[in-house]
């Protein structure tokens, strides 16, 4: 019985094989969208930009496509919806656009301004969509950045991957993923931050720089990168930046390497008006000088530190003036710690926030310590006479009177 | 329900597959022996068909007029013995008074005559042909209706030599030989305990093979034992010539693809099974003795696990596992890969798969399944071939025709490499049918996976996994070490763990999970 | 040897693998979201009540349980609460267990169809995944049990495989502050996280007569249930890490978008399709438990002992027709869980239990 039962399965199984493959697309019938870019038109509708990859291009065998080929492919496409603007894409395209491949999303000033609420809403719905894509938004035109041929890479998207993915050394620049982007998007009284993608007009280069904050599903306005660096200390997610600051003795610039970040910060309430406390703790690796200065002298060691935790708060406080007197917008994320820290308080005046942070008091304190020099014992100055400790000391000597 | 019977009445449950045939039945019409030498000569004759090998010997017993013969068939039979242990005593060096009866003749022959170890007596002429078509010769007297056997079994045969196709890199080099006494004697070896228990029986009609059944006594379960012996008993066949034949009636499940019993020509490891408690077929006239009962985590095992310090053993048989896995799933992965769930492939490396396709005409599951079965056409060639030819075959297969038909785009370099390691993979597995059991499953896998892409797979993946899971060889369930173990099962799993660590014998094959005595 | 009407024993190793890998797979599923539209970050404290719940009831279940050895729970019922409530009660069990049966065959469906197969037929699938099914429930309960453990192994390999790639995600930020709505909403949200394991924990008191030695299977179900428990808490919380609770309260099917937005290094992404298949074995497990014990409790109902394949037929064409009809309209079937489901399931599977306990005690067996 029980064969008869297994048999009746692989017969009724083969019925259905007969019915046909469904889902079933060969590899290369596919056109690997690589990036997608987002414009509006004059007349109001969606332009989407997309960026496929050639993959004969892309193969190491010599019957692949010459050196010369360009390796990428870029279309664009119009319609009232970000969907319908993909369907029309399919009039024109020998192969399907497959989207599972993307790595990021560029939006287009225009359409920033406008509304972004159909973008995520589309992207995040799809199945298709890895929910990991890179979003920027660019100043100008979103088509544009896609067209630029990058010096290394084989195709622009994947430049604008690694240069985002580099983003964590210069500390010059918000990254977000989608997915991180729509939650924030979608909880209350936290706006969503997005990398700022320009490119230069001199060179085919693309630049990360700044970010892009966003009221909603609107833009709201743009950060430097100096205030992006501080946005970054706020929301801890600093893990590598250069600080070029002058050289407390002389004023010659000097490079520190902060290689650990952390911000606490705590809340409290003074009557009605919440106060922050930002305590920032800093260290970083002095790894360049133009100055003669000898930090291997504590005092003077002591006075860098000073300098570079003047510099951090500096850029801390940029970027919470950008918060509370230019955008208007608690983007940094302030009220998150108010929520921790004071839960029941928070849900009572969670209406009120918007205008209640512009009322905030915050005050930052930063420490900072730089406990290596990376390889130097001693600034690098040619050596005059034999005794190398007396030079030192009348050197420090002489900068000190 | 008839046109249903007449469609699927071959399979069966083994017990309505015997067919009955009466008149094959030997034992049935014994006819007695004559006491007159001429008629029971004649009628030997005649039975055997006046065999050209068969050798009459007519002699006198010793200075008497008394008429003898032997009879006995020119090879199987070894004259020299015949000769020194017959004739010669009877013949010449008679050393006893010939006694007036004929009966009296013979009992004194069978007591002072025949210096020879094994005799017996026998009654019929059925039993005397039987015999001497075991290699034994048989005396008769003029006067007597009684035949004696005598032992003289002597054909040339292979001697020990290495097994081909179970080579160890370490291990005993010996192997079993076609004649089961050699077979027996190299188990006897390996256990000196008078707990192995050897029981003969015969089966098949017309051929008379000798089968033995082999156990420890006390450590194999009696339950299995009595099955085994009652599955052979069962057996209606007119002939057996090989292990196979045999194995095909004792399977539980003869729909499976998955082999039921483990076969093997290396002596140690049918001693280590017999030590395990599992109950060995020898089968006279072949080298490959079964073993029963068997659970599928068997076949990934080699003696050499053993042998080798349990480091070794334990990775050979991770490698084993994942060889097994990516025999039966590559290449199904690999088109649901390419044709339905493209989002998982990295970036770089679905667009170098997709550029190699740029030119294939056929879809991703065609480009398999003629991939796999040219593999395996020529994997079969080499078998069947000489070996320098079938070297020869392999390499111009494998290379030029390789090369050619990626250069020419019929298939992609990507299908080729996935049709290799699936081929090397299945290379892995030590036991022969278990890897082509492998090969059973890899196609509908590839068909499924063609369709429904993953789902595909999983759909394919877990019939066959509800198949093991159901099934039982001898009461036991196959899948059993993976999903149940007894106690200190899992030592002698994935993983080998070292011999002064296994105290206990499998339970799940002894019924009792006891201390190794 | 050939004993096919031999009764099925279940050790009890296989006993615990089949608790715990039947317990998480759905949950997971289309829980995530709920709860997390219920409770926000803390839907994970509603799964913690979750199986705690669950513990208690499936103590009772094996204590009554216990009084009628050899017998299951629709067997006992009518010695206890008498013939016709009885027999009330095990066709209320066997239409519950159905709906449980249903519902995994929609959620695997569904993970099928709306992420891996998007243009595949919905009946298509369902029909294959049906017969699977029922192939499995026709080999009963013995190999149900023994394909578990193989289940509960692709569990820990799913979590494992889940944990590393979340390692690098970790923000602990998006599940504090702890209690943010209080607790209605995590009652709530613990409501429906028993909802969703109530059948499960049910088929402790079918399973139970099969179980080798019975006096310790509270031990294994113990043990199984926090395993599983466990699994999908521990799931919650990466859902919750990862993607966010807003994120996670926006998705249906918030398991898959959870394996969506991570990857293992930047080799491994989007492994839906592997993390589905790590994943179908503890599903195919619950779906064949579900439909066996929904077969099983129709025939002791009627005082049948062996599997008849009749039976399973109809039920595999019931499990297929339900989730054609119910399921096919995802809005539908959502609403369905998020809503009425939990008010059905919960007189069910907390009633049952206390019900029988009741009655037990009552009568002093």
């Amino acid at each position: 019985m029980e064969r008869k039962l297994f048999l009746i399965i692989l017969m009724l199984c083969c019925s259905l094989f007969i019915a046909g493959c469904w889902n079933s697309r060969e590899i290369d019938q596919l056109a690997f969208v690589m990036g997608i870019g987002l414009d509006k038109t004059q007349e109001g509708n969606i332009k989407i930009t997309v960026q496929v990859a050639k993959p004969s291009t892309f193969s190491k065998s010599p019957s692949g496509g010459s050196d010369n080929e360009k390796s990428f492919w870029v279309a664009s496409s119009e319609g009232k919806t970000i969907f319908e603007a993909i369907r029309n894409m399919a009039t024109f395209s020998s192969r399907r656009i497959f989207w599972a491949h993307n790595k990021v999303i560029i939006i287009g000033e225009k359409m920033a301004r406008d509304d972004i609420s159909e973008i995520l809403d589309f992207f995040c719905r799809n199945p298709e969509l890895r929910l990991r894509t890179w979003i920027a938004v660019t100043p100008g035109e979103a088509g544009k950045i896609l067209e630029r041929e990058p010096g290394m890479e084989k195709d622009p998207s994947s430049a604008i991957e690694n240069v985002i993915n580099q983003t964590v050394w210069t500390g010059k620049c918000y990254r977000v993923m989608l997915k991180d982007f729509l939650e924030d998007y979608l909880s209350t009284a936290t706006y969503p931050v997005a990398a700022r993608i320009v490119s230069k007009d001199d060179s085919s280069n693309i630049k990360m720089s700044g970010s892009a904050v966003f009221n909603q599903n609107k833009l709201a306005g743009w950060l430097n990168e100096k205030e992006t660096r501080g946005l970054l200390w706020l929301k801890g997610q600093l893990s590598s930046s250069i600080m070029v600051i002058p050289c407390p003795l002389d004023g010659r610039p000097l490079s520190i390497e902060l290689i650990g970040s952390k911000a606490d910060i705590k809340s409290e309430f003074d009557g009605q008006i919440p106060r922050f406390t930002v305590d920032a703790l800093a260290s970083g690796n002095l790894s360049e000088q133009a100055c003669q200065t000898d930090f291997t002298n504590m005092d003077n060691l002591r006075k860098l530190e000073k300098a570079l935790a003047s510099a951090i708060k500096d850029d801390l406080e940029s970027v919470t003036k950008a918060a509370q007197t230019g955008i208007g917008l608690d983007f940094p994320g302030y009220n998150h710690y108010l929520h921790r820290q004071h839960k029941d308080r928070w849900h009572e005046l969670v209406e009120k926030w918007p205008g209640l942070f512009k009322k905030a008091d915050i005050i930052i304190h930063v420490k900072a310590m730089i406990p290596r020099e990376t390889l130097f014992a001693r600034p690098l100055n040619p050596v005059k006479h034999n005794n190398v400790n007396k030079i030192r000391i009348e050197a420090s000597n002489e900068i000190t009177r | 329900m008839r046109i249903w019977k007449k469609a699927f009445g071959w399979i069966k449950p083994q017990e309505k597959l015997i067919f009955e045939d009466k008149n094959t039945d030997i034992s049935s019409d014994k006819q007695p022996l004559s006491a007159n030498l001429e008629i029971n000569l004649a009628l030997l004759g005649k039975l055997m068909g006046e065999a050209q090998d068969l050798i009459i010997r007519e002699f006198s017993l010793g200075h008497d007029e008394h008429r003898a013969a032997v009879v006995l068939i020119d090879g199987l039979a070894e004259k020299e013995l015949v000769n020194e242990q017959i004739l010669n005593p009877l013949m010449l060096e008679i050393r006893f008074e010939i006694p007036r009866g004929s009966n009296e003749l013979f009992n004194r022959i069978k007591k002072y005559g025949i210096p020879n170890t094994a005799i017996k007596e026998d009654y019929t002429i059925d039993g005397v042909i039987n015999d001497i078509l075991t290699g034994n010769t048989v005396l008769l007297l003029e006067g007597v209706d009684r035949a004696l056997m005598i032992s003289s079994q002597g054909w040339k045969d292979r001697s020990i030599s290495e097994p081909i196709t179970e080579s160890v890199v370490r291990g005993p080099r010996d192997g079993f030989t076609e004649t089961l006494r050699t077979n027996t004697t190299l188990i006897r070896r390996r256990i000196k305990s008078p707990d192995l228990r050897l029981e003969g029986i015969k089966i098949g009609t017309r051929t008379q093979t000798d089968v033995v059944i082999a156990y420890l006594n006390g450590v194999a379960k009696k339950d299995v034992v009595d099955e085994v012996r009652t599955r052979l008993e069962s057996i209606k066949i007119d002939g057996v010539l090989e292990s196979g034949y045999i194995e095909e009636f004792i399977e539980d499940r003869p729909l499976s693809p998955f082999p039921q019993v483990e076969r093997s020509e290396r002596p140690d490891k049918v001693a280590s099974a017999l030590l395990e408690g599992r109950v060995a077929i020898l089968v006279d006239t072949t080298p490959f003795v079964l073993m029963v009962p068997t659970v599928f985590f068997q076949f990934i095992q080699a003696s050499e696990d053993y042998y080798e310090r349990y480091y070794i053993g334990s990775m050979i048989r991770v490698l084993r596992v994942l060889a097994l896995m990516v025999s039966i799933t590559l290449p199904a992965i690999y088109i649901a890969l390419t044709s339905f769930h493209h989002e998982m492939i990295p970036t770089p490396l679905a667009l170098s798969i997709a550029s190699s396709r740029e030119a294939v005409p056929f879809p991703a599951v065609g480009e398999a399944l003629i991939m796999g079965i040219f593999f395996e056409i020529l994997r079969e060639a080499g078998i069947r071939l000489p070996r320098p030819t079938g070297q020869a075959v392999s390499i111009v297969g494998a290379l030029v025709i390789g090369q050619a038909a990626v250069e020419a785009g019929i298939v992609s370099q990507a299908m080729v490499i996935v049709v290799a390691l699936t081929g090397i993979s299945s290379f892995a597995i030590p036991a022969y049918n278990a890897a082509v059991a492998g090969i059973l499953l890899r196609v509908p896998l590839v068909i499924l996976a063609g369709f429904f892409g993953l789902f595909g797979i999983l759909t394919g993946l877990s019939l066959i996994l509800i198949h093991l899971c159901g099934l039982k060889v001898f009461g036991i369930n196959y899948l059993s070490i993976v999903t149940s173990a007894g106690e200190g099962e899992y030592k002698d799993f994935v993983v080998r763990a070292p011999w002064w660590s296994m105290f206990h014998r499998a339970g799940r094959i002894t019924g009792k999970s006891k201390k190794k005595t | 040897m050939k004993s096919p009407d031999k009764q099925a024993v279940i050790t009890n190793t296989q006993f615990g693998a089949l608790v715990s890998s039947i317990l998480w797979p759905t949950i997971i599923g289309y829980g995530g979201g709920i709860m997390a539209r219920e409770a926000g970050r803390d839907m994970w404290i509603g799964g913690i009540l979750g199986i705690v719940n669950s513990l208690i009831l499936a103590f009772i279940l094996i204590y009554v349980g216990g009084k009628f050895p050899g017998k299951t729970i629709v067997e006992y019922c009518p010695k206890l609460v008498g013939f016709i409530p009885g027999k009330a009660l095990g066709l209320l069990l066997c239409l519950y267990f159905l709906f449980g049966a249903y519902q995994s065959v929609a959620i695997y469906v569904h993970h099928m169809n709306d992420f891996l197969l998007t243009e595949t037929p919905f009946a298509v699938i369902t029909v294959i995944y049906v017969l699977v099914v029922c192939y499995l429930v026709w080999h009963g309960p013995e190999v149900i049990a023994r394909l578990s453990v193989i289940g509960i192994a692709a569990a820990l390999v799913f979590s494992f495989l889940v944990f590393l790639a979340t390692l690098q995600e970790i923000n602990f930020d998006r599940i504090l502050p702890l209690l943010d709505m209080g607790l209605a909403p995590i009652a709530n949200a613990g409501l429906t996280a028993t909802s969703f394991i109530g059948p499960n924990i049910l088929v402790i008191a079918m399973v139970l007569p099969l179980v080798k030695v019975k006096e310790k299977a509270g031990r294994p179900a113990a043990a199984g249930l926090l395993l599983g428990g466990i699994l999908f808490t521990f799931y919650f919380i990466a859902e919750l890490m990862v993607m966010g609770p807003h994120v996670t309260a926006l998705m249906r099917v918030a398991c898959m978008d959870l394996v969506r937005s991570l990857q293992i290094t930047q080799y491994l992404h989007r492994f839906e399709s592997f993390m589905v298949t790590l994943w179908y074995w503890s599903m195919l497990v619950q779906a064949g438990i579900l439909t066996y014990c929904a077969v099983q409790a129709f025939q002791q109902i009627f005082g049948l002992k062996k599997i008849n394949i009749i039976s399973v037929v109809t039920t595999g064409i019931l499990l297929g027709g339900l989730t054609y009809v119910f399921a096919f309209n995802r809005t539908l079937f959502l609403n369905f869980l998020e809503g009425p489901w939990d008010y059905i399931s919960l007189p069910v599977y907390t009633g049952i239990p206390v019900l029988l306990l009741t009655f037990c005690l009552i009568r002093r067996r």
